[in-house]
């Protein structure tokens, strides 16, 4: 292959790369690169003193920090939401209701959890954009809260016969 | 009909609730023995965005990894769209493949089950003003 013709095939490869990053990070490409296209933010440097593929380095950070702030997110939603649950059973004095907080943590985390397994399912056969991905997120949070609520009603409804507060020693931790 | 009807159905529900939970620990029991030849194959760029490898490394998502790599060893050509070839099942071992397509088929029919469950209670409790 001549140099012109090898160029022309890396540029057209290159080309069909960023093609599919911009598809992938959809309408949050202002987010990422402000007023500039994927194209133009990941373009290679041609000024002197800085490697070529500084820009695209770069760019591979901003995508790697987001997710580590993603890992954060999942991280302080179930610790905040165990927490909270734990601090809410350590300051109620009825019996019934730290059950009712109990399960209702507990539901809401496990269908969360659950609803993640699901959406990874989906997400091998189909690589989504981050429109579909947040709308997937915000779902599977809204059906883990959903369930929540819903559980702690149900055990209220079925009379409290199960005392999984003194059983499972949840009052000696949570306290 | 009573409300009396709808005693057993929940507790059906709580008992498919335990048993998703039970296959979560599954899946994070699992995690520890997907082969590495299949994530240093396929669990990087092209096939994964930089931001999915970094997101689903490691705690809290690794366990979405787990499931994403069973589905893949379970059904091959699931991975179409992001480019991974129809052979990738072959860098597993067979005991690997057979268990994700036995255990992604119960789980998926637990979590139907669970829902369909789910809503014919809400509608019963709402329709008998339980709450």
């Amino acid at each position: 292959m001549g140099c012109g013709k090898l160029l022309a095939y890396s540029s057209h490869q290159r080309k069909q790369k960023l093609d599919l990053l911009k598809k992938n990070i959809g309408s949050l490409d202002k987010v990422l690169f402000g007023n500039k296209t994927p194209h133009q933010a990941v373009r290679i440097a041609r000024g002197g003193g800085i490697p070529a593929t500084q820009h695209i380095v770069q760019n591979a950070d901003k995508l790697t920090k987001l997710a580590s702030y993603g890992k954060y997110g999942g991280y302080i939603l179930g610790g905040v939401g165990l927490a909270a649950g734990c601090v809410q059973i350590a300051n109620e004095d009825n019996q019934q209701k730290k059950n009712e907080i109990f399960v209702e943590t507990v539901t809401s985390i496990a269908v969360g959890l659950v609803g993640g397994a699901l959406v990874s399912l989906f997400l091998i056969s189909n690589p989504v954009g981050w429109g579909t991905a947040l709308v997937l997120a915000t779902g599977t949070a809204a059906t883990s809260y959903i369930a929540g609520e819903y559980f702690r009603n149900s055990y209220t409804a079925s009379g409290n016969k199960v005392d999984f507060v003194t059983g499972l020693g949840i009052s000696s931790v949570c306290r | 009909m009573s409300i009396e009807f709808f005693r057993y159905p929940a507790y059906l529900f709580a008992i498919l609730l335990i048993v998703s939970i039970a296959c979560l620990v599954f899946i994070v029991i699992i995690h520890f023995f997907v082969p590495k030849i299949m994530i240093k194959t396929y669990f990087k760029e092209p096939y994964f965005s930089a931001l999915e490898i970094k997101l689903f490394t490691g705690p809290p998502y690794a366990y979405m990894r787990t499931a994403m790599m069973m589905r893949l060893a379970g059904w091959p050509d699931c991975g179409k769209k992001r480019g991974i070839p129809a052979t990738a099942h072959e860098v597993c071992p067979v005991w690997f493949q057979v268990l994700s397509r036995v255990f992604i088929r119960i789980f998926l029919t637990i979590v139907a089950l669970f829902l369909f469950v789910g809503v014919v209670l809400s509608i019963a409790f709402t329709a008998f003003g339980v709450w």
